[in-house]
């Protein structure tokens, strides 16, 4: 079910009505229902996949919270009896078996995310090998689908799991509140990646409703839907008609797709998560925020920390963290410091290795293709030269007296965050290696007057499109501007109501009037939604 | 002091939301078709209706057959009998069924005369002519169930509900005429038809294509049961008519199932194509598109004919008409009346030998396919294949057609045209964007092989054998799939009558 469809509009109505009618201890059953009803339109046969997953991690917390709340009352019991060294080895045995737990449900769960995204990725590389070797033997593509939302389930629930190993959350004991965290429909087409000690006082434990809360929500899936519907979809055509045939529209055509992705991107992704965290509002529920105004960095570091941010905290607390601390970085780094390298190379050259893990994982998880994971190494590499030149740059600001906060660099270095990531993007829009770098090389090529000759009204925009996509950008840049002070919507519920009323319904017609949708239109499922 | 502020509240809520309502309805109306242009001004012909006096001896429902082949007025001056035309583009039988619901909610006429053509249509067919039917309708249970029988695969209720949300995108080619007809809709039409000057003489009609099944659809049944019954409920004499017009081509099996019901249920079957001459049609003369619709000279003419019959009908409950016989427009544009049929031709063919020595062979040659590799037919060197881009040079290889015909759509969907070569025909149209190509290629006799050596005549087990198992169940078929292109082979007691590559529903 499309966040952009009639069917959900009927199926949000429907759902909170009787979500808000319902007694509120019956509130996340009804969620859970409407969770699941929600997924099974994507097919029911995806059922079985977030149903298994459910049942891993229900198991597997509950196994290991059993395990610390027994190994805690033997302690508490025999804390007079066993000595100091006893209770420590105790507690390393209880750690290395609730370890085990854990990784039969690492394995699983993880397992499982591979199968459906990987197996065919790996097998064409191996067919690809073989081809290499001279032989004529295949191994034909397995061809499974891949069920929605499975990277986003599986890496929260991953979270979960590592999170109850830690012993940083309580797990539930109710398999229907796991099975809702797990399933929580907002969060299945394009996440934020949730974890559950953030999310479940909202979720299992719900409050009565506030007015508010429905207000804010709806302001604010209205609002995901005028990103996604008036500048995202429209800005669609004209990429796909560039990405479509990179012989044709090279040179200054591969700069204006390259701009108009970086639009679509914005407006498809950061709508999508309004419509998340809006329609979670709606239900009393607070979901993570995913963005902060990610345009305006400085860096592309930066950027990372501003931009899809619950999937880089997933990333820095379970892979990034636990990797730096094992026991192989840890001898390296050892050795590194023993070494004849300099001090600062010899205590950067771990925290490199873990990170280009981190950005290969990274890639992998948006996609299994190469382009994918070159996506990643090239931003991982991006950062590591950004970081490694610091230095300098700062001994360049203090010389020739650059003031790195007036506003003049700041946005002098967004730009060129934005160039940089357009760049590095290319790999998504145009799917393969060779045709992105092909598509690159050709920029310089040709005249850029192509782009003012009427040739880009072949893409599929009018002059008309055009006009609406830059007011839309230039909306968006209103309205992030604005977001610097504060919420924009908390604002707007205190303002006088003709004004709030005139806004919204201004809104409100703009997205019906001016939305890329219906017959003529390709509308896309959410760019993230593939991943 | 509550009490008050609670009230203000109320009010400001209902000010915003009926000022909100206020400019919806107000974009609505405006973005909204006023099917004023003069191409498209079949859009208007359902709702000018509700404009009419509603006191009509006789309802007619058809698709453009009818409204643009009877003068209610001719027929009113010759007999006295008030008729109305519901009638909108390729209107379909339950579109039919359903606008006969509605007008039974203002008036109950005398009879009913319904255009069989749609039979052949079990299915939902376009978009575009949905709304031009079941916008102009006005809400009712009727309207809804034609709606929710109509709507295609990408279409919704809703935006049928709130039309803004379908023509949104019109905001950028507003005319003047948005404005103009903004409070009232053009009038366009006092009884329904829309008669259309000029002469354009029929020419290259193209002959009926062998059928896989000359069955109609259980869905049209359906309809027509639902419509028969209806009419016996409220005393309305239902009369059945197939009007005059080259394309689509009117099978005489098609018109054997028909006669055959009529009959069966004592209703009274009028085939004008059987009755060209008696009607002194002309389709040099009387039609202002190649025969496709007949204009205002030849629609006076044939409801001058009618007039009486129908007459008769309505005042002499004992009197019916079943016309047994098919009837065709040959290629110059005279009438053939009487039983010849096509597939008499079909069966001729039969007796083709199972060599293809003599024949102009398809030698698959796969030089102009590209990256193409689904079924192809070759003629010289060129493959010709379903799907493929129709463009000068194509033509240009394959040289002079014996003949071309058009069919213009009757609102403003393109033109299908139809090459004729030396023993195949080729059938185009424009495609999603706009650019003509290729939807079908027919074999047309035994002249001609597929590139695998099949042909028209030749036996169901030489097409086993060279194509291996077919899909489907169908007895009367053999259907292959490749590369997006299907390729069909007709049997008529196990020989094959007609051969067609076209675009595969996989």
């Amino acid at each position: 079910m499309l966040f952009t469809s009639y069917a959900f509009i009927g199926f949000l109505c429907v759902g909170l009505i009787i979500y808000r009618l319902a007694p509120v201890k019956a509130r996340p059953y009804i969620l859970l229902a409407l969770s699941y009803y929600f997924y099974a339109h994507a097919g029911v046969w995806c059922v079985v996949f977030i149903v298994s997953t459910s049942i891993v991690a229900y198991i597997v917390t509950v196994k290991m919270d059993k395990q610390a709340i027994a190994r805690k009352r033997y302690l508490a019991e025999m804390k007079d009896v066993i000595s100091r060294e006893e209770a420590r080895e105790y507690k390393a045995r209880d750690k290395r078996s609730r370890r085990r737990v854990l990784i039969v449900g690492l394995v699983l769960t993880l397992g499982l995310l591979a199968v459906v995204k990987y197996t065919d990725f790996t097998i064409t590389n191996i067919n690809s090998l073989l081809d290499l070797v001279g032989s004529e033997s295949r191994i034909p593509l397995a061809g499974i689908l891949m069920p929605m939302g499975i990277s986003f389930y599986i890496f929260s629930t991953v979270g979960y799991m590592v999170d109850v190993y830690r012993e940083a959350v309580t797990p539930t004991h109710n398999p229907f509140h796991t099975a809702l965290f797990i399933s929580f429909f907002p969060q299945l087409v394009q996440g934020p990646i949730s974890r559950y000690g953030d999310i479940k006082e909202d979720l299992l434990n719900p409050k009565p409703l506030k007015a508010d809360s429905l207000k804010l929500g709806a302001m604010r899936v209205l609002w995901g839907f005028a990103k996604k519907l008036i500048i995202a979809d429209r800005a669609l055509i004209a990429v796909k008609a560039i990405t479509g045939d990179p012989e044709k529209y090279s040179g200054a055509f591969v700069v204006a797709g390259m701009a108009l992705y970086a639009l679509e991107l914005y407006a498809d992704f950061t709508g999508g998560i309004d419509i998340t965290i809006g329609t979670a509002q709606m239900f009393g529920i607070g979901v993570k925020e995913n963005f902060i105004r990610p345009y305006f960095s400085k860096s592309v570091a930066e950027y990372w920390r501003r931009w899809h941010i619950t999937m880089g905290t997933w990333f820095a607390d379970y892979v990034f963290y636990p990797m730096s601390s094992c026991k192989l970085i840890r001898n390296i780094s050892g050795a590194l410091r023993k070494s004849r390298l300099p001090r600062r190379a010899a205590q950067r050259i771990p925290v490199y290795i873990t990170s280009a893990v981190v950005w290969f994982a990274t890639g992998l998880w948006h996609g299994a293709s190469w382009n994918f994971i070159l996506w990643g190494m090239l931003n991982f590499a991006v950062i590591m030269i950004s970081q490694e030149l610091e230095p300098l740059y700062d001994k360049f600001h203090k010389k020739f007296r650059f003031s790195t906060n007036a506003v003049p660099y700041k946005a002098f270095a967004a730009t060129r965050t934005i160039v940089i990531l357009s760049c590095l993007r290319m790999l998504d829009c145009y799917g393969s290696v060779g045709t992105t770098f092909g598509a690159f090389g050709s920029i310089f090529t040709g005249s850029p007057a192509v782009l003012f000759d009427g040739s880009m009204s072949a893409l599929g925009l009018t002059l008309f499109d055009y006009v609406i996509l830059l007011l839309g950008m230039l909306t968006l840049f209103a309205v992030s501007m604005l977001q610097r002070k504060g919420s924009v919507r908390t604002r707007l519920l205190s303002a006088p109501f003709a004004l709030r009323a005139c806004l919204l319904i201004a809104l409100f017609t703009a997205i019906l009037l001016f939305g890329a949708y219906g017959p003529g239109y390709d509308v896309g499922q959410f760019i993230y939604n593939r991943f | 002091m509550e009490k008050k502020g609670l009230a203000l509240r109320i009010l400001t809520v209902g000010c915003t939301l009926l000022v909100a309502t206020l400019v919806l309805a107000c974009l609505q109306r405006l973005v909204t078709p006023k099917y004023a242009d003069g191409n498209m001004a079949e859009g208007g012909l359902i709702a000018s209706y509700y404009d009419s006096e509603k006191s009509h001896d006789v309802i007619f429902l058809g698709d453009c057959e009818v409204y643009e082949n009877f003068s209610p007025e001719v027929i009113e001056r010759e007999t006295g009998l008030k008729c109305y035309i519901r009638g909108s583009a390729q209107q379909l039988i339950w579109q039919s069924y359903y606008l006969l619901e509605d007008t039974l909610r203002y008036e109950t006429p005398k009879a009913v005369v319904f255009n069989v053509l749609s039979m052949k249509y079990n299915e939902p067919q376009n978009e575009a002519y949905n709304r031009m039917t079941l916008e102009g309708m006005e809400w009712s249970t009727a309207k809804i169930a034609s709606i929710n029988a109509s709507m295609t695969e990408d279409e919704s209720f809703i935006t049928y509900m709130f039309p803004l949300l379908r023509y949104h995108d019109r905001i950028r080619d507003l005319n003047t005429k948005d404005f103009e007809y903004f409070f009232s809709s053009p009038e366009l039409t006092t009884d329904g038809s829309y008669l259309r000057e000029g002469v354009v003489p029929a020419h290259n009609i193209p002959i009926g294509k062998p059928l896989e099944s000359y069955e109609f659809g259980d869905t049209a049944w359906e309809y027509m049961e639902k419509m028969r019954l209806l009419c016996e409920e409220k005393g309305i004499r239902l009369i059945l008519i197939k009007a005059p017009a080259t394309y689509p081509y009117w099978y005489d099996e098609w018109n054997s199932i028909v006669s055959d019901y009529a009959e069966s249920h004592g209703l009274s079957y009028i085939n004008f194509l059987s009755r060209l001459k008696a009607s002194g049609l002309s389709f040099d003369t009387d039609t202002y598109d190649g025969g496709l619709h007949l204009n205002k000279t030849g629609a006076e003419k044939l409801s001058a004919y009618f007039a009486p019959i129908l007459k008769e009908l309505v005042d002499d409950e004992t009197a019916g008409i079943i016309d047994k016989l098919g009837g065709h427009v040959e290629s110059d544009g005279a009438p053939t009346e009487g039983p010849e049929s096509k597939s008499d031709a079909a069966d001729e063919m039969t007796e083709s030998p199972e060599s293809t020595s003599d024949k102009e062979p398809g030698n698959g040659s796969q030089t102009d396919t590209g990256a193409y590799d689904g079924f192809s037919f070759t003629y010289k060197t060129l493959n010709l294949y379903p799907g493929m881009k129709w463009d000068e040079t194509v033509a240009a290889q394959l040289g002079e057609p014996i003949s071309y015909f058009e069919a213009k759509s009757c609102v403003f969907e393109g033109i299908d045209r139809m090459y004729t070569y030396p023993g195949f025909e080729i059938d185009t149209s424009p495609d999603g964007t706009g650019v003509e190509a290729v939807t079908t290629v027919y074999l047309l006799d035994d002249s001609v092989t597929t590139p695998e050596g099949a042909y028209i005549g030749c036996s169901k087990s030489l097409v086993e054998k060279l194509y291996g198992d077919h899909f489907g169940p169908e007895e009367n078929s053999l259907s292959y799939n490749k590369g997006g292109a299907e390729l069909k082979f007709v049997l008529k007691n196990e020989t094959v009558v007609s051969i067609c590559y076209g675009l595969s529903d996989e």
